[in-house]
């Protein structure tokens, strides 16, 4: 099975364990980066995971969470 | 709001309190309740809104899907949460108030207003699966139905017209609803609370009682209001600036708050 986005892959590992923001289609999801697999990532908001397909994430970035 | 504002001032312009005070006792008990419901209404869009804008300074754009929502009003005049409009932004406005003074023309416009709402409804049931949505509209809808059986009996009182036989408008049954099913069955559909708790508004009683036209169960009145639930809290959005007050703000706040108590 090919990886379709290789580069975000490497990328994302490396945001393992860190409060990110990630941008699919029209939506916004802000939460822990606790895994990354070739073809999805895994997101935990509320201590509820959310699995999100690599090839949906426009772009991810760190979050800056004020208090 | 339409049902919150036209029974409020209906009640407030009531000529006759005393003389027809079981009528004035309806529509004053019933602007009650409906102000709970706006309440609802407004809490429900409140928990709605969530995952459209993420926490970061201005120059990174947190806001950026704002622009191909269906309401960018909520972004900027309030911080994605409520305001008075319809789902098209247009502005809930005084016009919908109808207040003619005469007590039959009143009641059958509130009859028509809660048949209009309950189409809306269940509308919007159809337009949504959120189960947070789901549940406001569920309840609501046997509240509005108990609502339209109030009003249809309050017009057969003065008329001595059965209005209760055109029920139920449109022509569905609550209990096809799934989300209104178990508030049905709970009995909700046969209450009428006088959101009172010094003996006013008990004048109901002498319009709600009988029996319920299409389940056949005992109609009652409930001198106070419901029990409710625990209000919300809403996060907090920095990037909407919202509520606006950072850490160190908040220490200065508490300080004069606490100061001199």
């Amino acid at each position: 099975m090919q990886m379709s986005n290789p580069y975000l892959f490497e990328t994302a590992r490396g945001l393992i364990g860190q409060d990110i923001v990630v941008q699919t289609g029209n939506h916004i999801q802000q939460g822990l980066l606790t895994a990354v697999l070739p073809d999805h990532i895994v997101v935990e908001i509320c201590q509820t995971p959310f699995f999100i397909r690599m090839d949906e994430i426009v772009w991810i970035t760190l979050s800056r969470v004020h208090t | 709001m339409s049902t919150l504002n036209n029974y409020m001032y209906q009640s407030f312009n009531f000529r006759g309190k005393k003389k027809l005070k079981p009528f004035y006792d309806l529509v004053a008990s019933i602007t009650a309740e409906e102000f709970g419901h706006v309440e609802l209404v407004s809490t429900t869009i409140n928990l709605l809104n969530k995952s459209s804008s993420f926490t970061g300074i201005p120059d990174l754009t947190p806001l950026q899907n704002a622009k191909n929502m269906r309401s960018t009003q909520s972004f900027i005049a309030s911080a994605q949460a409520s305001l008075p409009v319809d789902s098209m932004g247009k502005p809930w406005n005084g016009e919908y108030v109808f207040s003619s003074g005469n007590l039959i023309l009143d009641l059958l416009h509130n009859f028509f207003l809660e048949c209009g709402a309950r189409t809306h409804k269940m509308r919007v049931y159809e337009m949504t699966d959120h189960p947070t949505a789901r549940e406001m509209i569920g309840y609501l809808l046997v509240r509005g139905g108990t609502h339209i059986l109030a009003y249809a009996k309050a017009m057969e009182m003065v008329t001595g017209v059965d209005v209760t036989r055109m029920l139920p408008i449109p022509n569905l049954d609550n209990r096809v609803f799934d989300a209104a099913r178990k508030y049905e069955d709970r009995g909700d559909g046969n209450v009428l609370f006088t959101w009172n708790t010094t003996g006013d508004y008990l004048g109901i009683k002498q319009i709600w009682k009988g029996n319920h036209p299409q389940t056949g169960d005992k109609l009652r009145v409930i001198e106070g209001s419901p029990k409710g639930a625990a209000m919300p809290d809403l996060d907090e959005l920095p990037e909407e600036f919202a509520p606006g007050i950072g850490p160190e703000e908040f220490q200065h706040i508490a300080k004069r708050l606490l100061d001199k108590m």
